[in-house]
């Protein structure tokens, strides 16, 4: 019987949509319980480059200031964990394309995406007067 | 810099079989940054070889809670409680075998991300196992740890 003092992952990890719009664009993170997995046409990578994050999908790349590259990686890796745990993909949308990705690469694009944020954030207090995220 | 820093580290600690030396944990409500891990031995002077893996694990096992420290002074503290030497095995997830590295106890094993694509990320609430994947061929005393970033939490 298992002891109810110590969880094991199923019990806890929990998947959370995250939304943001701007005019009728929109990025889309949600884990999807069931759903099948088409890999995607391109590979998916986070970069920095000065003072912004980016996500770079073959011949496209999402731009972003760091406060949004930040709350992106999050719900990459939280959602990862959920359908790395739970079974099922994250669905990632940004512009109207649409990626599925499995949990553990979810998880490392939001971790990878979290790093670069990291790295952008400490450019930004290299470079106070070239700053140009808001 | 974002999020923030913790150590985790044990000191000469007496070892005889292959164990789980860590069980890594994530806070429910954070995402966990995994910068470097090391072990070093401090007691034998001989040549010999170990290996040791690093694993994402399913079911927690048991062993003694170890409370990582704040890099910064006043940071609180970590939101999850890693266990270290642990006397029940956790259940490692099949095919999360991420890293396995043989080692001379003499040197030791230093483990960093070559570049930030390599970092390992633990979702909230994940588990993460370092073990010794080989017995050693007696006592030894083990120090290691590793650093931690904690974003969110």
């Amino acid at each position: 019987m298992r002891d109810p003092r110590r969880y094991t992952m199923p019990d806890v990890v929990k998947g959370k949509r995250f939304e943001l719009r701007a005019g009728e664009q929109k990025l889309v993170v949600d884990h999807m319980s069931k759903g099948i997995y088409p890999p995607p046409p391109d590979r998916l990578r986070a970069r920095f480059r000065f003072d912004k994050a980016y996500i770079l999908m073959g011949r496209h790349q999402l731009e972003m200031t760091t406060p949004v590259a930040h709350k992106l990686g999050f719900a990459l890796a939280t959602n990862g964990g959920a359908a790395l745990y739970l079974g099922g993909v994250v669905l990632f949308e940004v512009g109207g394309e649409r990626y599925s990705l499995p949990g553990e690469s979810a998880i490392q694009l939001g971790g990878v995406l979290l790093k670069k944020v990291d790295r952008a954030d400490d450019w930004q207090r290299d470079h106070p007067s070239r700053r140009v995220a808001t | 810099m974002i999020g923030r820093m913790y150590g985790l580290a044990i000191a000469s600690q007496a070892q005889t079989a292959a164990k789980t030396l860590m069980e890594l944990a994530s806070a429910a409500d954070g995402v966990t940054l995994i910068e470097r891990v090391y072990i070093k031995q401090t007691s034998f002077d001989t040549s010999e070889n170990l290996g040791s893996t690093f694993q994402r694990i399913t079911t927690t096992g048991t062993g003694t809670a170890t409370a990582p420290i704040p890099f910064q002074v006043g940071d609180p503290a970590y939101g999850a409680t890693p266990e270290t030497n642990s006397t029940i095995e956790p259940t490692y997830t099949a095919s999360t075998n991420i890293i396995e590295e043989g080692f001379n106890v003499l040197s030791g094993l230093l483990w960093t991300p070559a570049n930030d694509d390599e970092v390992i990320v633990l979702s909230p609430s994940a588990l993460f196992g370092v073990n010794l994947d080989v017995a050693p061929s007696g006592s030894m005393n083990f120090s290691y740890g590793c650093t931690l970033r904690e974003i969110g939490g």
